[in-house]
């Protein structure tokens, strides 16, 4: 019968074959990432723009680490067997090596590398939600150049992203920079977490669309929902809005959200999984599972009517709104609040007094704050109950004079009046 | 409550810190408690049949003990055996057999109304009711002397590590353990951090993001082509791997923790040259007892080849129907009967190999056999013999492969990496704790891609294990 070898035997005969592997690895792997990393991550071919000189010193950097590597586990190799300080000092040393990550995976580049990877490769109907949230962080990367105009932040649900003809509305204000930060979902309390991430600044202006719909959206703590948005200062704002009943019945989701508040490698788990099943790519054709099949213009509706009956959920929802509010205005920016509507068809009978009593509360609070707020009357378009395709989204005929609305609406609190109105012959779209 | 869920963690806490503070005595009535607690936490109802199985097996294994009549000793072994095969057969089997025996009836022209009822199978049965069985069978058998103290034998059948899971563990190896003092060490301690952290990296990270493959392959969302139905069945190979070994080595670790060592499950099975070794090495708590309680009693191989064949059949077609009512498990289990019996017929009489022989000439043998095994995860995870017949033929298609199909097969190496790594150590080292004999350099990586792992990928949606259902 043939002994086993020891553990050491296994290690000194790996290293011993296997010794030119890592410096090789390591060698081919920097100068492959630095030439084909971002085509790999966009899955889109760019031409290379590294010079011969900078792959070839990248290449001996690699082999370089790949030789120091081979050198320390020749050096653990020659020590004694392992003792129980030995793996105490193991633990720590992967500890380290996790945050290392961690801390590589907060830099903004890598940031908008994970997102720019998942979002294109987030193609599917059922990654619609994850394929926003992608949008959104790679939107609020704070590696993102801006070009020093005032910006416009349109902040809010699927209904500004979908309803919004962003192209248009950059036309329409061409002497502002316009960020698109919204996200399906993103009601005033969810937007508690999401508002830090949007470094709103002062002479930023903020334009939100919500009506009492938004404020009946979040009954409970979303994990899914908030992990990829988490941050600390988020997450505070966050638990200050539920009760204490609902962090009791939902800790998991808590804890879970808590996490990703302070960990990027937490946060971005969702990425990292999608990444990880789709690195060649995600096939289109792929039939979604039945029950994850989410349609984009069936996002945002499910929660709305059930909140709408419940006190503490509306009321959560108009508090966070005046919290958000009452921040921004602490920052010094102008917010444009136009109130919300959504197809007629979704309107019951406690829509009414809710849709009063949401609009009287934000237009009250504008006025004290100084923003300005826009009834449905006010705006410059009202869509009829035949602009509606789906519960909370216009026609595509109808996103221009909507755009268009906000448009107007923004220009009455630009920082600079000087923007010109676009007339709809110099945008391409015929008058409706 | 399954182990890789945040509530588990929470009962472990509570669980393990009174326990270490506790005496002999006590800490098997904790035992006991936190183990009824955990079982009642899926279902209290069904406490009632893990109490039902040990109080009919303490009570008849003590008559058959102070029994002299050789009759009365069988009598009460038949009847043990009536009642847990008798629960087991009703709640497992019941429905696979009167839908089966009234499709048999219907298409022979006679009219007959169904008489599906709507039973829960409860977790972990099959697990418990084999190891109170093999208990009884002991104590019949003359091997061992029946439990005096109904705490020690409660404590063994519902040992809560264990209870859902397994391993299934043999009374004359837990209950001794049980009855006397455990010793709780650093040393022990640091082995079972290593076997609960391994565990759970095999479960929540390699098994549940394999799952994604799986299930979209299954569950007909992919192409149904030679690449996609090839990388379904390597990614379920590994996911059952993952899952029930990391189940194992948790529960490992867990006892391990409280001073009980229970027997190692799987070792390397994907290491296997050929069918036999494969049984040796795989579900190694199942096998063995199939071998002593089953396929030894009709006869083993003392009673001519061709009896031998039909017990390596009838122990692996039983082995298969074990696994759960449908004819989809009947067929792996002859499936896997048909390749023990060609393999002896080939090779002879298996020639016990010890499993760290292990040479680069036999990695031929490795692939076989590894290819042979999958076949028949196949036939385990496919919802029908329809569906078994439609992704073999799918085998002969190519498709349109692009890069898109790429995407499950650098998943699956990616998953897979650790785990080869690991297992490569632990077979050629010959023991399931090599790995932590690394040294500090490869010990520090690999501890760091679990951590960073379970940290990063891990799955928090507390994915139940795939043989609770067993």
């Amino acid at each position: 019968m043939q002994a086993h070898p020891t553990v050491r035997g296994i290690e000194a005969e790996i290293v011993r074959r296997a010794f030119w592997l890592l410096p090789v690895t390591f060698g081919l792997l920097l100068p492959a990432a630095k030439a084909f990393g971002w085509p790999l991550i966009l899955l889109h071919p760019l031409p290379i723009a590294t010079g011969a000189r900078t792959l070839a010193l990248l290449a001996l950097a690699g082999a370089i680490i790949g030789v120091a590597l081979v050198w320390f586990w020749r050096l653990g190799l020659a020590r004694g067997g392992p003792k129980l300080g030995s793996w105490r000092l193991s633990i720590v040393l992967g500890m380290l090596l996790v945050l290392l990550l961690e801390w590589i995976a907060r830099q903004p580049a890598a940031v908008h590398a994970v997102w720019a990877a998942l979002a294109a490769r987030a193609v599917r109907p059922e990654d619609y939600a994850l394929r926003q949230a992608a949008m959104f962080r790679q939107a609020t990367a704070p590696c993102r150049t801006e070009d020093g105009r005032p910006r416009l932040l349109v902040v809010g649900t699927s209904q500004l992203l979908n309803n919004v003809d962003y192209a248009r509305l950059q036309r329409l204000l061409p002497d502002m920079e316009v960020k698109k930060f919204s996200m399906p979902g993103m009601y005033p309390t969810r937007m508690l977490m999401t508002g830090p991430r949007l470094r709103a600044r002062t002479n930023d202006t903020i334009a939100v669309y919500w009506s009492e719909f938004d404020m009946c959206g979040v009954s409970k703590i979303d994990a899914g929902w908030y992990r990829p948005v988490a941050n600390a200062k988020g997450m505070g704002q966050v638990v200050s809005q539920f009760p204490l009943g609902v962090f009791r019945a939902q800790w998991r989701e808590v804890l879970d959200v808590g996490l990703a508040s302070v960990s990027e490698l937490w946060r971005d788990r969702d990425a990292f999984r999608l990444l990880m099943h789709r690195l060649g790519g995600g096939r289109v054709d792929a039939v979604s599972p039945p029950k994850a099949h989410v349609e984009p213009g069936t996002v945002g509706v499910g929660p709305y009517p059930a909140g709408l009956t419940n006190d503490a959920v509306f009321n959560r929802g108009l508090e966070s709104a005046c919290h958000l509010l009452k921040t921004w205005k602490d920052i010094g920016a102008r917010v444009v609040v136009l109130e919300g509507s959504v197809s007629p068809s979704i309107h019951r009978a406690e829509t009414a007094p809710r849709r009063l009593q949401a609009r009287n509360m934000l237009e009250q609070l504008c006025r004290e704050l100084g923003f300005t707020y826009f009834s449905e009357q006010e705006q410059s378009y009202v869509p009829g109950p035949a602009d509606w395709r789906a519960a909370p989204y216009l026609k595509t005929e109808c996103r221009a004079p909507f755009t268009d609305a906000v448009a107007d609406a923004v220009r009455g609190v630009a920082p600079r009046s000087g923007s010109t109105r676009v007339s709809q012959e110099e945008v391409g779209v015929g008058r409706f | 409550m399954i182990f890789n869920s945040t509530i588990f963690l929470v009962f472990f806490a509570v669980a393990f810190a009174v326990y270490a503070f506790l005496p002999h005595r006590a800490q098997n009535w904790w035992l006991l408690a936190t183990s009824y607690f955990f079982y009642s936490s899926w279902d209290w109802r069904f406490l009632s049949l893990l109490l039902l199985s040990t109080g009919v097996d303490y009570v008849l294994a003590k008559a058959i003990e102070d029994s002299t009549s050789p009759r009365r000793r069988r009598s009460f072994l038949v009847f043990s055996m009536c009642v847990s095969l008798g629960v087991l057969g009703f709640f497992k089997y019941f429905n696979f057999f009167t839908d089966n025996l009234i499709a048999l009836l219907t298409s022979m022209g006679f009219e007959s109304h169904r008489w599906h009822l709507n039973i829960i199978l409860p977790w972990g049965i099959s697990f418990y009711t084999f190891q109170t069985m093999n208990y009884t069978i002991d104590v019949y058998r003359g091997h061992m002397k029946a439990s005096r103290n109904f705490l020690d034998f409660a404590v063994f059948v519902s040992f809560w590590p264990h209870l859902v899971a397994g391993p299934i563990m043999r009374a004359s190896v837990l209950l001794p353990q049980v009855q006397n003092p455990r010793t709780l060490s650093w040393e022990r301690a640091r082995d079972a951090s290593w076997l609960i952290l391994w565990g759970l990296f095999k479960k929540v990270v390699i098994a549940d993001n394999l799952a994604t493959i799986v299930d979209a392959v299954f569950g007909g969302r992919t192409p149904m082509t030679a690449p996609y139905v090839l990388v379904g069945v390597y990614a379920f190979a590994f996911q059952i791997y993952g899952d029930f070994s990391g189940y194992s080595d948790m529960a490992r670790g867990f006892a391990r923790l409280m001073g009980f060592d229970l027997m190692i499950n799987f070792n390397s099975p994907y290491f296997s040259r050929n069918p036999a070794e494969f049984w040796r090495r795989w579900h190694i708590s199942l096998s063995t007892w199939l071998r002593d309680y089953l396929y030894i009693p009709l006869g083993g191989n003392r009673h001519g080849v061709g009896r031998t064949y039909i017990n390596l059949a009838l122990t692996m077609l039983l082995g298969g129907l074990w696994h759960g009512a449908a004819w989809t498990f009947v067929a792996w289990g002859a499936y896997q009967g048909l390749l023990l019996c060609v393999h002896r017929a080939l090779a002879g009489p298996e020639r016990h190999k010890p499993t760290g022989e292990w040479q680069w000439r036999d990695v031929w043998s490795i692939v076989v056999m590894f290819q042979l095994a999958c076949v028949g995860w196949l036939l385990f995870r496919a919802e029908s013999m329809e569906q078994v017949w439609a992704m073999l033929s799918g085998l002969s298609r190519t498709g349109d492969v692009g890069w898109p199909d790429l995407s499950p097969w650098l998943a699956l190496v990616i998953l897979c990496a650790p785990l080869g790594f690991v297992e490569y150590v632990q077979e050629r080292g010959g023991d399931p704790l090599a790995p932590m004999r690394l040294s500090l350099v490869p010990r520090t990586a690999l501890l760091a891609v679990i951590m960073g792992g379970l940290w990063a990928l891990g799955n928090t949606n507390s994915l139940a294990f795939i043989y609770f259902q067993f």
